[in-house]
């Protein structure tokens, strides 16, 4: 009875780490309780202080590349595993924009690339691939972005006035918050996904007008929602 | 991995990926530029605010726009300026009742530039104005009271006509 009392408050408790229990393995019902202590005890003690390295690609970027949505990221990472807890991550990646408002016929173009790093933190006990996780992320990028309004004129004045504004220079800082969980698919081979919240820091750009999208960032504006899902390598 | 595992991550993954979005970039609710005039005439000696009896007509010299037309009891003025050009003239007409017609001409010199706002936004243009003087039949002088013309509607300009019987 207390054995069946323990195995229940264990499946419970794994419940409550909430998303991550789909991705937990469920071994429990055929093993004795005492023997999965035993096992979750030595992980804690075998766990090095450095344990590897992963680089991932973030699949949403390529996908909204495909679909020639308004705008897209290509972006890799390359995150560090201390033990098992502390995940140092550095994100590089390429955005993508040719915005052109159909009220408007207004364009705003920018390519550039993208910088982060950051720090994630597993949530997980067990040392088996599957993970929760929960980070934060500084995020930089230098661009250039062009402007159009072709169609502008002075109606009082009666003069057309194209308004064109290329390869103007600009910068935005911003951070995240990070969530998110992984689980392994295959031996080395991880497949995860994160929620992003996006707030700007500040942006340098033209008095005239602000590029529509930040590389890495996402449309521009002062807080932004994001997200990206990984295929990740471990090594 | 069991495949109900491998759903619910990869479902989770498509939710989180429908998710990137962010926040709406509202257009501004007053999106009109125009210089704000209001005028004024000395009373007891101090600046007052002053009501024309006389109808006023202002049009863009060098264009045929009426920018107002044949207006009554005015104590302030609303007017666009040009979106490009360095010199604005205009041409303030009164018209009193016994048939008298008296012109005045205001030139303004000013910088104007674009902002694109977002694409969903029309483009306006923002002015920095430099210089202002005019005739003198109704007007006795003119002010520069804010020289950045732009979403904030302040005054602009103060006109103060000369004091009649």
């Amino acid at each position: 009875m207390l054995q069946k009392i323990l195995r229940s408050c264990f499946i419970l408790l794994s419940s409550a780490v909430c998303v991550s229990a789909a991705a937990q393995n469920t071994e429990t019902k055929t093993q004795p309780e005492p023997k999965q202590k035993i096992i979750i005890g030595t992980d804690k003690e075998k766990v090095p202080v450095f344990c590897g390295l992963s680089v991932s690609v973030d699949l949403v970027g390529a996908v909204m590349k495909a679909i020639n949505s308004n705008f897209a990221q290509t972006e890799a990472a390359l995150r560090l595993n201390f033990k098992e807890k502390y995940f140092p991550v550095f994100e590089l990646g390429y955005g993508f924009s040719d915005y052109v408002s159909e009220e408007t016929d207004k364009c705003s173009k920018t390519n550039a690339p993208y910088m982060r790093i950051g720090m994630d933190y597993n949530f997980t006990k067990k040392r088996n691939g599957n993970r929760l996780y929960a980070g934060i992320r500084y995020g930089f990028s230098h661009f250039r972005y062009d402007l159009a309004d072709a169609s502008y004129r002075d109606p009082v004045w009666n003069q057309p006035l194209p308004f064109y504004l290329n390869g103007e220079a600009g910068n935005a800082q911003w951070g995240e918050a990070v969530f998110g969980l992984e689980t392994r698919l295959w031996k080395f081979i991880q497949l995860g996904w994160n929620l992003r919240y996006k707030k700007r820091f500040s942006q340098h750009v033209s008095k005239q007008g602000a590029p529509w999208y930040l590389p890495g960032f996402g449309k521009n504006g002062s807080t932004c929602f994001g997200g990206t899902f990984n295929l990740i390598f471990e090594i | 991995m069991s495949i109900k595992h491998f759903m619910s991550v990869w479902s989770a993954g498509l939710l989180c990926s429908a998710f990137v979005s962010c926040n709406e970039a509202g257009c501004p609710l007053n999106n009109t530029v125009v210089a704000e005039f209001n005028f004024y005439q000395m009373a007891d000696g101090q600046l007052q605010k002053a009501r024309l009896t006389d109808t006023l007509t202002v049009t863009a010299v060098g264009t045929d726009s009426i920018l107002i037309n044949r207006d009554l009891g005015v104590s302030e003025l609303q007017i666009p300026l040009s979106y490009a050009r360095p010199t604005d003239t205009l041409s303030f007409r009164y018209a009193s009742n016994r048939g008298t017609v008296i012109y005045d001409t205001i030139i303004i010199q000013k910088e104007s530039y674009q902002n694109f706002e977002a694409p969903e936004c029309p483009t306006v243009t923002f002015h920095n104005i430099k210089a202002i003087k005019s005739t003198h039949q109704y007007i006795d002088t003119v002010q520069i009271v804010n020289p950045n013309i732009n979403y904030n509607a302040t005054e602009n300009f103060k006109i103060v006509f000369y004091t009649t019987e």
